[in-house]
C-alpha cells in the first residue's frame, strides 16, 4: 500500500475515523494503531507479518531481559502467546497452504519462551543482559540474514569456487522474497534492547504498545528508523488530533508527495533508459543520468520520509528527521549528518563508536569509518555494487579526515569575511557534490559491468557533450532546488507558514497542479523499498 | 468572519485555482485537445454526433474533424442503395480507424480511398469507428448501422486495448457451454451527463480551449475506466497467450485456465469470429486488421500477440507490423508522440496501402468500373 495511491487515501480515512472515535482512549487508539499497521503491511504480503511479530517478541523480551531484572513467567508466556496468536491471525486464511509457516511460528514461539527461561538461571547480572542483547541481535541478524543476504552470500561463494577452480558445486539458492521494510524495523527494534542496556530508554512491560511502537504504518517499511527513547515514550501519552498539526502534518505530506510524484518519479523515467544502456549514451546524456538519479533518489526516499513524518504528525506523533538538505553538504561528515539522518546516526551509535569511534588512534579510526561505511552499504543491499559504494563513501570519509578538511572549515569559517565564508562554501559544496554524484553512479549501476560503461563513457569526451535530456532534468529539479534555496536561506525546513499568504497560496496551487498534473500515470513503487 | 462568508471566500478562490492550473497547464504542460463528439447512437452505444464539426489541436497536429449526417468521419452523407460500380468498405474500431489526429485526407479510410482511385477503383469508406470502441461495441455497430451500406469488404481493427474494453462495455459475455450471448442492451459510458453538459453554454467552448478540462477529463476517464476494471468478475490478464505446442500440452495448466464464461480471451475470440460470420453472411469479406504496438520509433510489436495464435491463424489478417519495421526510422515517425499517439500521416499511408493491396490482390474482386 503505497502512500500516493488511492487504497492508502482510503486507508487512512477510515483508520482516521476510528483514531478519533478512540481519543482520550489512549490503550484502545494503541491497539488501532497497531492493527491498522498490521493491516496496512499486510497489503503487501500477510505472510511477512509473522517475522516483524517474531522480532517484536523478541525484542520485548530482550529489551527487558537487557535491563538487568529477570523475566517473568507471565513476560515469557505472553510473548510467546501473541507470537503464536499473532501469526495465526493473518495465516487463518489461508491455513492449509501456511501450515509449515504455522508450525515453524510455533517451533520459533518454544525455542524463544526456552532461551528466555535459559537465560533467568545466569546469575551474573553482566552476562544475564549480554545473554538477551546477543539474543536480540541474533534473531533480527538472522531473520535480516536468511531473507536478505542468503542467495547473495550462497551466489557468491559459488562463483568463488568456480574462480578458484571447484566446479560443480550445487548450491540451493533459495526462492527468497525480501519482506518490505525488513531492514528498518530490525534495526530499530535491535537499537530499542541496546538502548535498554544502555540505560537510555526505560524497558516497556507494555507489549501492545511496544508492538505498536515497533509496527507504527507511517515509518513501518521505509524508515526513518526510529529511536525507542524518542518514539516510544509518545505511545504513552495522551495524543489529540489538532488543527496546527494537521495543517503541518498535510504540508509535510503534500511537499513529499511533490518529491516522490513528480520529482522522483518522472527522473526514473528518464534515469532508466541511461543505465540500461549506458555504451549507447553520449557523455552528456551519462552526465544528465546521473544527475537526473541524484535528484531521483532524494526526491523519492526524502519524500517517503515527509510522508512518514506528515502521516504521524496528523495522528500526534512526531517522528525523526531524516533528510536535512543533504546536497548543500560540504564535507562527507556534514553529508551524512544530512543524509538518511536516521540510519547514519544508527550507525554511528551502534556500530562506530562500539569499534571504538575516534578513540583508539588515527588508524584504528579510520579502520572504524571504513568498516561502519561498507556495512552501511551493504545495509542497502546484497550486491557487491553496494559493497563498494560503501568502500566508495568511507574512502571520502577517510580522505577528507586526513586532510583535516572539517577542522579546517570551521577554523577559516571563524576568521574569514562573510563573502570569503560564501565563496568557500560554494567550492565545497560543489566538490562535494560532484564527490556525491560518483557514489551515486556506483550504487546505481546494476553490477559492476554496467558501472565500468557507465565511467568509461563519463571520461570518453569524445561521445560528445550533448544531451537532449538534460533539459528534462532541469525542468524538474529546478523548482526543488528553488524551495531548497528559500530553506536554506530562511534556515529552517518549514519554510511554508513564514510566507506571505499570497505566495503561499501560489505556492500551494503550484505544488498541487504539479502532483495532478505532471505524476507519471505509472505509480511507482519506492527505491528504498526494495532495501 | 462566519461560515457564511467563509464559504463566500471559497468561490473566487476557486475561481483563482482555476485559473491558476489553466496558466500552469499552459506554460509547463500543454494538453493535447482532442474532444470527443460522442453521444447516444440509438442502438445502445455510442456514436459520433452527426454533423458535428471540431479541432483535433497537439503540439503536432492542428486538424478539423467533421461527421456526416450518419455519425460517419465524412464530408458526404453515403448513398442508399449502393451505386453501381462502387466497392464499400466498411471499417470498424476506435480512433485509429476513425482517424484522429489526422485529416480526413491523410487518415486510415481517406488513405484506403484515395489510393485505391489512384488504382482506378472507385471505393467508399464506410466508417463506422467510434472513439473508444472496443470489438463488442464493432459488432453492433456493423449490425445495426453498417449493413445497410452493402460493404463488401468488413476490416476490423484488433488493438491492445480491445481486451480491455471488451469486458469492460459488459455488452457481450459467454454462456457455460461458450457461445456469445448478449449481456447487457446498453454501454454508454458518461453519454447522459456528456449530453448534458453539451446543451450549457460554453461547454463547447470549454473542451476545445481549456486545457485544464483537458486534463481533467484525460484523469477522470482513465480513473472510472480503472474502477469499472476492478469491478469486473473476469480473469483478467494481458499477457500472449503461451505458444501451442503439441510436444508439451501441459494439462495442468490447461485445467487451471478460467472457464470459458470467465476467460476474456475466449470472448475476444467470439466476438471477432461473430464479425467475421456477420460479414460473409452478407456476402462482404472479411479481414482482421493489427494495430502495432509502438515502443519508439524503431521498434514494433504485434497486438495480435493478445489472441490466440491458432485462431489468428484461420483468419484473413492484415499486420503493418512488417511494413513499419522496413520504414522504421529514428527520424520518421509513425506514431505522433505528443498527443495521443495515434498514426501520423505516414502510418496511415502504410497501413491503408496493407488493405489496398488486399483489395487489389484479387481476396476482393473489385467489381468492374464503367
Amino acid at each position: 500500500m503505497l502512500f500516493q495511491t488511492p487504497t492508502f487515501v482510503v486507508f487512512f480515512a477510515i483508520f482516521l475515523v476510528f483514531y478519533l472515535l478512540t481519543q482520550g482512549r489512549l490503550r484502545l487508539q494503541n491497539a488501532l494503531i497497531l492493527v491498522g499497521s498490521y493491516v496496512f503491511y499486510a497489503a503487501w504480503d500477510e505472510r511477512f507479518l509473522v517475522l516483524i511479530i517474531a522480532s517484536t517478541a523478541t525484542d520485548f523480551l530482550a529489551g527487558s531481559g537487557a535491563s538487568g531484572r529477570r523475566l517473568t513467567n507471565g513476560e515469557i508466556g505472553r510473548s510467546a502467546a501473541y507470537v503464536v496468536v499473532g501469526s495465526l491471525l493473518p495465516l487463518l486464511p489461508t491455513l492449509p497452504q501456511s501450515g509449515s509457516y504455522l508450525a515453524a511460528v510455533v517451533v520459533f514461539a518454544a525455542f524463544l519462551s526456552g532461551l528466555a527461561h535459559l537465560g533467568r538461571r545466569i546469575h551474573d547480572d553482566e552476562r544475564r543482559q549480554y545473554f538477551y542483547i546477543t539474543l536480540s541481535v541474533c534473531v533480527n541478524l538472522g531473520v535480516l540474514g536468511v531473507f536478505k543476504y542468503f542467495n547473495f552470500f550462497a551466489d557468491s561463494l559459488v562463483t568463488t569456487l568456480a574462480q578458484l577452480g571447484v566446479e560443480n558445486v550445487s548450491w540451493t539458492t533459495l526462492e527468497i522474497v525480501l519482506p518490505v521494510g525488513i531492514s528498518f524495523y530490525t534495526f530499530q527494534t535491535i537499537s530499542y534492547s541496546i538502548d535498554v542496556h544502555r540505560g537510555d530508554v526505560e524497558p516497556s512491560d507494555r507489549l501492545l504498545e511496544f508492538a505498536a511502537f515497533v509496527a507504527f504504518f507511517p515509518q513501518l517499511v521505509a524508515g526513518p528508523v526510529e529511536r525507542a527513547k524518542h518514539l516510544l515514550p509518545q505511545f504513552f501519552e495522551e495524543r489529540r488530533i489538532e488543527r496546527k498539526a494537521v495543517e503541518t502534518g498535510l504540508t509535510l505530506f503534500v511537499w513529499g508527495l511533490f518529491k516522490k510524484t513528480v520529482v522522483a518519479d518522472n527522473l526514473a523515467g528518464i534515469v532508466d533508459p541511461i543505465f540500461a544502456d549506458p555504451g549507447a549514451m553520449t557523455t552528456g546524456d551519462l552526465a544528465a543520468g546521473l544527475l537526473a538519479f541524484a535528484f531521483q533518489i532524494y526526491g523519492d526516499f526524502s519524500g517517503y520520509s515527509d510522508m512518514a513524518r506528515g502521516i504521524a504528525r496528523i495522528l500526534g506523533f512526531e517522528i525523526m528527521l531524516n533528510f536535512n538538505l543533504p546536497y548543500f553538504a560540504r564535507t562527507p561528515s556534514e553529508f551524512w549528518e544530512r543524509w538518511h539522518i536516521s540510519l547514519s546516526s544508527w550507525l554511528r551509535d551502534y556500530l562506530y563508536i562500539p569499534l571504538g569511534g575516534n578513540r583508539n588512534g588515527v588508524a584504528m579510526t579510520y579502520r572504524n569509518l571504513m568498516l561502519t561505511m561498507l556495512l552501511g552499504g551493504l545495509w542497502h543491499g546484497a550486491a557487491w555494487t553496494f559493497v563498494l559504494w560503501g568502500a566508495y563513501q568511507g574512502g571520502i570519509l577517510v580522505l577528507y579526515r586526513m586532510a583535516g578538511v572539517d577542522a579546517w572549515v570551521a577554523r577559516f569559517g571563524d576568521r574569514a569575511t562573510p563573502a570569503a565564508r560564501r565563496g568557500l562554501d560554494v567550492i565545497l559544496t560543489g566538490s562535494m557534490f560532484v564527490l556525491v554524484l560518483i557514489g551515486w553512479m556506483i550504487f546505481r549501476a546494476d553490477d559492476l559491468g554496467v558501472l565500468g560503461t557507465y565511467l568509461g563513457g563519463l571520461v570518453d569526451f569524445s561521445r560528445g557533450f550533448g544531451s537532449e535530456r538534460l533539459g528534462d532534468v532541469l525542468f524538474f529539479i529546478v523548482p526543488l532546488l528553488v524551495i531548497q534555496a528559500i530553506q536554506v536561506w530562511k534556515g529552517r525546513l518549514e519554510v511554508f507558514p513564514d510566507l506571505p499568504p499570497f505566495a503561499r497560496l501560489n505556492l500551494a496551487l503550484f505544488v498541487l497542479a504539479s502532483i495532478l498534473f505532471m505524476q507519471p500515470f505509472q505509480t511507482v513503487a519506492f527505491i528504498y523499498f526494495d532495501f | 468572519m462566519s461560515h457564511a462568508k467563509r464559504l463566500l471566500l471559497l468561490v473566487p478562490l476557486a475561481l483563482y485555482a482555476a485559473l491558476f492550473a489553466e496558466v500552469y497547464l499552459r506554460l509547463l504542460k500543454p494538453q493535447p485537445m482532442m474532444p470527443r463528439y460522442v453521444t447516444d447512437g440509438g442502438d445502445g452505444i455510442r456514436g459520433n454526433i452527426p454533423h458535428s464539426t471540431y479541432r483535433h489541436i497537439t503540439p503536432e497536429v492542428d486538424v478539423e474533424l467533421r461527421i456526416n449526417g450518419q455519425g460517419f468521419r465524412a464530408d458526404d452523407d453515403l448513398e442508399i442503395p449502393k451505386p453501381d460500380g462502387v466497392i464499400r468498405i466498411a471499417i470498424l474500431g476506435d480512433s485509429f480507424f476513425m482517424g484522429y489526429e489526422a485529416t480526413l485526407a491523410d487518415s486510415f479510410g481517406g488513405q484506403i480511398e484515395s489510393q485505391l482511385a489512384m488504382r482506378g477503383v472507385r471505393a467508399e469508406i464506410v466508417n463506422l469507428a467510434v472513439s473508444g470502441f472496443g470489438t463488442a461495441e464493432s459488432l453492433i455497430a456493423l449490425e445495426s448501422r453498417g449493413l445497410a451500406f452493402e460493404p463488401d469488404l468488413v476490416v476490423l481493427e484488433w488493438h491492445s486495448t480491445d481486451p480491455t474494453d471488451n469486458v469492460r462495455s459488459g455488452l457481450f459475455a459467454l454462456d457455460d457451454e461458450g457461445a456469445l450471448v448478449r449481456a447487457n442492451p446498453t454501454y454508454l459510458p458518461a453519454i447522459a451527463t456528456r449530453d448534458r453538459l453539451m446543451k450549457i453554454p460554453g461547454y463547447a467552448f470549454l473542451i476545445q480551449h481549456s486545457h485544464l478540462y483537458a486534463a481533467l477529463r484525460e484523469r477522470a476517464g482513465r480513473f472510472v475506466k480503472d474502477l469499472i476494471i476492478m469491478e469486473m468478475p473476469w480473469q483478467f490478464d494481458t499477457e500472449p497467450e503461451p505458444e501451442a505446442s503439441a510436444a508439451s500440452p501441459q494439462p495442468e495448466a490447461k485445467a487451471e485456465r478460467a472457464a470459458p464464461a470467465r476467460d476474456p480471451r475466449a470472448l475476444d475470440r467470439a466476438l471477432v469470429r461473430r464479425i467475421e460470420q456477420v460479414a460473409r453472411a452478407q456476402g462482404a469479406g472479411f479481414v482482421l486488421f493489427d494495430v502495432p504496438l509502438n515502443f519508439s520509433r524503431v521498434e514494433y510489436a504485434t497486438s495480435l500477440q493478445l489472441l490466440d495464435p491458432d485462431f489468428v491463424a484461420s483468419l484473413p489478417v492484415l499486420s503493418p507490423v512488417a511494413r513499419f519495421r522496413v520504414e522504421a526510422s529514428p527520424d520518421q515517425k509513425l506514431y505522433l508522440e505528443e498527443g495521443a499517439g495515434h498514426w501520423s500521416p505516414r502510418g496511415n499511408a502504410i497501413a491503408a496501402g496493407l488493405v489496398v493491396d488486399y483489395v487489389l490482390s484479387g481476396e476482393l474482386a473489385p467489381p468492374p468500373t464503367d
